[in-house]
């Protein structure tokens, strides 16, 4: 693992950024401080250089359309998402504020939130219906054919995709089912004991250990009271 | 609240999964409780992680087309727009300007039409005061001459009885001219109120704005206006004469004042006696 992006003046933002693009940011192999590159990259985008958000494209949008696709269960609604999300990086960089947490974290946070919004506004119903398709479940795909991964997030995300991935892995199936159902359905514990037909006290401490042991698995990426690391 | 309890306020907060009144009490706890925020936090980063658990999945190639030319047509459309309606935008700030000098000059005028009317309604207001001060004035004025008509009507009054029952008073009959049409007069003087008395009775009416006056002479042949006075609808009238000179006077002369001023013909004459009428 890499150390925490270094601080300090950011000479030639925009042959940087040239150099992002380039440099093959798809490069797994390259070295590369991916914060400041990304932060520099929204820099430019306020620029409105459109080869920025090209980069960024090329470097998160599998990510974008994944985890919406995953909250939305549909494939044109997950492009919808993923097109009002960079268009919105592009139309408003400002909200995103390096001081405030990386960028990754911004934009999964955006992502998420704006598929939940569209979750929201399609029919609880069948939003219901998805949640109890047990394939629908990213662990599910994971263990099947879905095990692509995108170079483009070059080899410190990665790696961090996999710690993630097997720490939820690792997880016992009624905890990690908690969890997901909370992050990525939007579902509130009660919903989710609704969903579940399990007592919601149950449901509850699924919530808490799952996140605990989350927590010991990946404590190598969150620094208490500094967030998470490299990302 | 246990560790646990504490735990799992923070931990389902930080994925969101609460219900309304538990993310009220988790934020409470953030707000009051230093190292609950630092774990909140953590919790949160946390939950930032869980996104990357995801299959990765790619999206349609044309996506990206479709969102880069979505930008490019959004910085283009907007450039371009911007060009484009540069004039209009310009013609649009100009009739902005032109309308706001006209809606001000408007709100001018209007304000000074407004003021103009408070001015006039306030000239009108004062002039109306002054009236009623004029009035006011006038009406003390005729208030005052009033009473000073009645006080001197009074005196006068007391004068001529006083004059008429002092004994040792004089009396003279005046003698009427020909232009007297009938009218007569008597001349009373008492040394004791130094003041005289004239009565005339029958005097013939006068034109308008004519009146009558009295000219007395002392013996020094110098004539002294005594009076000026109108007569009732019958022609009589009692009027007393003051006489300031050292000498009670000689001689009476009662003419008709014409309206421009000018001296008409003398009605009534006469050498005042010296003899008391006693």
């Amino acid at each position: 693992m890499t150390d925490p992006a270094p601080q300090g003046p950011r000479p030639g933002i925009r042959a940087r950024v040239l150099d992002v693009t380039k440099g093959g940011g798809a490069s797994p192999n390259a070295p590369r401080d991916r914060a400041a590159d990304d932060a520099q990259l929204m820099e430019a985008i306020g620029r409105e250089e459109v080869v920025a958000l090209e980069s960024l494209y090329d470097r998160y949008s599998a990510l974008v359309f994944s985890v919406s696709l995953r909250v939305l269960h549909d494939t044109q609604l997950a492009e919808d998402v993923v097109q009002e999300v960079f268009l919105r990086i592009w139309r408003q960089p400002a909200s995103f504020d390096p001081e405030r947490g990386r960028f990754i974290s911004w934009l999964m946070s955006v992502t998420r939130n704006r598929a939940l919004d569209e979750l929201r506004r399609i029919s609880r119903r069948h939003r219901s219906e998805d949640e109890d398709r047990e394939d629908d479940s990213p662990i599910a795909r994971l263990s099947t054919t879905d095990r692509l991964d995108d170079p483009a997030l070059g080899a410190e995300l990665a790696e961090q995709r996999e710690a993630v991935r097997a720490a939820m892995t690792r997880l016992p199936p009624e905890q990690r089912r908690a969890i997901e159902l909370a992050y990525f359905s939007g579902l509130t514990q009660v919903e989710i004991a609704e969903i579940t037909g399990d007592p919601l006290g149950t449901v509850k401490t699924r919530v808490r250990l799952g996140m605990r042991k989350l927590r010991e698995s990946l404590a190598e990426f969150v620094d208490e009271g500094e967030g998470v690391r490299n990302l | 609240m246990t560790p646990e309890e504490r735990e799992a306020l923070l931990a389902g907060h930080a994925i969101g999964s609460l219900s309304d009144p538990d993310a009220r009490d988790a934020e409470r706890l953030i707000r009051n409780d230093e190292d609950a925020a630092r774990e909140f936090e953590a919790y949160r980063d946390l939950a930032d992680l869980i996104a990357l658990s995801v299959p990765m999945r790619r999206a349609d190639p044309r996506l990206r087309d479709r969102v880069i030319q979505a930008a490019r047509r959004s910085t283009w459309r907007g450039r371009r727009n911007y060009r484009r309606f540069l004039p209009v935008a310009g013609m649009a700030a100009a009739l902005m300007l032109v309308t706001f000098w006209a809606v001000s000059l408007q709100s001018t005028i209007h304000g000074l039409r407004e003021e103009q009317s408070a001015l006039a309604a306030i000239v009108e207001a004062d002039a109306k005061r002054l009236d009623e001060l004029d009035l006011s004035a006038a009406s003390a004025q005729q208030a005052g001459d009033l009473g000073v008509k009645l006080e001197t009507a009074l005196r006068d009054q007391q004068l001529v009885l006083a004059v008429q029952a002092d004994p040792d008073a004089r009396l003279t009959e005046l003698t009427p001219t020909s232009a007297a049409h009938g009218g007569s007069g008597r001349y009373y003087w008492s040394d004791a109120n130094k003041a005289g008395v004239l009565l005339v009775y029958g005097m013939p009416p006068l034109p308008l704005g004519a009146s009558y006056r009295v000219w007395l002479e002392d013996g020094q042949s110098r004539t002294v206006l005594s009076s000026t006075f109108d007569t009732d609808a019958r022609g009589d009238s009692s009027v007393v004469l003051a006489f300031d000179g050292e000498e009670r006077p000689q001689r009476l002369y009662l003419v008709v004042l014409d309206a421009d001023g000018s001296t008409g013909p003398v009605i009534l004459h006469g050498t005042l006696s010296r003899n008391p009428l006693r």
